[in-house]
């Protein structure tokens, strides 16, 4: 026991000092704009679609006139930082509708939400986002489809986009329970392919949704169901000590339901 | 339970000898860098076991991370009480979790349900999502 609350007491502790570091951080770029301006730009929105058009005119129907004010200066600062192809209102990772969503975590502060932006862009250049973003694109994807998905949720039940909540957020479903096998999973898949894989669902997951709210005007939010039904205490806690963190950094100003089984 | 612990514990290192702990936390950093907490997210853990409730609350006091738990009764009807049936249609939630939705696994013979509504679960492809919002 002492050595559980020990643990949890150094995960704490970590996620505190990375809050520490994330906020005094002077953020830079990993790649010059230049390389940004001239790399292949993917536009998974075919022009003159009401997609493109919402994306386009996103900042335009935000009613409040500061926030307004404040995503353009975001973007513009984003702009410069990161080359105009990466803001570009239809093909730019970077549209209006996914800065507004760093403005938001940011609590509309646009030197934070800036620093997360370069962040986040040097984790996509990482990881090589963009390369999955122009395979989902060019080869038309669905989650059904994501390389080894369907092997994935043999193992891991999961459903990332099951449907609408009555407020018009989206949810899905995950199993950490014992629908999952994580015998058979552990041994088809290593730390850094069930990472890519996620890599790969979300990645198509904020490409819908980035779509979905600029035409909808809403639906920011998505909710989450994790499934712990027979889940043993150690499976869920190997699988917090990787989810919860992000679960946690969620739940700041959310809500987070527990049915004791 | 401390020993009921540490054999789990035992167990389940010796069936995963691949992954560490810290892998799993690498990964975790990874995908909070990539995908940073999409704003407005609720998160909803079903049938949460009652020991972990304890963990949360120690999280909760010593991350100062502030968030909203409310913790219903064993067996409670996720349709009927006022936190979940405001967020959602319970009808469109999966079976395997209280709701009345599931998924065919073989659509031709109409056999096999999957009442976590993964197996067989159509997703539509990028296009086919745009076309919708189109509509």
């Amino acid at each position: 026991m002492c050595d559980v609350v020990r643990r949890l007491e150094m995960i704490c502790e970590a996620v505190h000092e990375k809050k520490e570091k994330r906020t005094s951080v002077k953020a830079s770029p990993i790649v010059n704009s230049d390389k940004k301006i001239n790399g292949t730009a993917i536009n998974p929105w075919t022009s003159g679609t009401a997609v493109a058009t919402a994306l386009e005119t996103f900042c335009s129907r935000i009613k409040d006139s500061e926030s307004q004010s404040k995503l353009k200066e975001l973007s513009r600062e984003t702009a410069t930082l990161l080359g105009a192809q990466a803001v570009d209102p239809v093909a730019g990772v970077y549209n209006m509708v996914r800065l507004y969503r760093f403005l938001e975590s940011n609590k509309m502060d646009v030197e934070d939400a800036k620093t997360a932006v370069v962040l986040n862009s040097n984790a996509r250049e990482e990881f090589k986002l963009d390369a999955k973003r122009k395979l989902i694109v060019e080869e038309d994807l669905s989650f059904n489809t994501l390389p080894r998905f369907a092997e994935f949720v043999r193992y891991q039940p999961m459903n990332p986009l099951m449907g609408e909540t009555k407020d018009g957020r989206t949810f899905g479903y995950l199993s950490w329970g014992n629908r999952t096998d994580f015998e058979g999973f552990t041994k088809a898949f290593l730390v850094q392919d069930y990472v890519d894989t996620i890599l790969f669902v979300q990645e198509l997951f904020r490409l819908l949704a980035d779509a979905r709210t600029a035409v909808k005007d809403h639906g920011f939010g998505h909710a989450s169901l994790y499934d712990c039904s027979g889940a043993s205490l150690v499976q869920i806690m190997s699988k917090m000590e990787c989810e919860l963190p992000r679960v946690f950094m969620c739940c700041i100003t959310f809500s987070v339901w527990v049915l004791p089984s | 339970m401390i020993k009921y612990l540490m054999q789990q514990a035992d167990d389940f290192q010796h069936r995963n000898p691949v992954i560490k702990l810290s892998d799993l936390q690498a990964g975790g950093d990874t995908l909070k860098r990539a995908f940073p907490a999409h704003p407005g997210t609720l998160t909803f853990m079903i049938n949460f076991p009652s020991f972990f409730t304890m963990v949360l609350n120690m999280i909760r006091a010593g991350s100062g991370y502030d968030f909203k738990m409310v913790i219903l009764p064993q067996g409670a009807d996720l349709g009927k009480h006022e936190s979940t049936a405001a967020v959602f249609d319970v009808s469109l939630l999966p079976k395997a979790i209280g709701g009345g939705a599931f998924s065919v696994v073989d659509e031709e013979t109409g056999e096999e349900e999957d009442e976590a509504c993964v197996r067989g679960w159509k997703h539509p492809t990028v296009s086919e999502f745009l076309l919708a919002l189109e509509g």
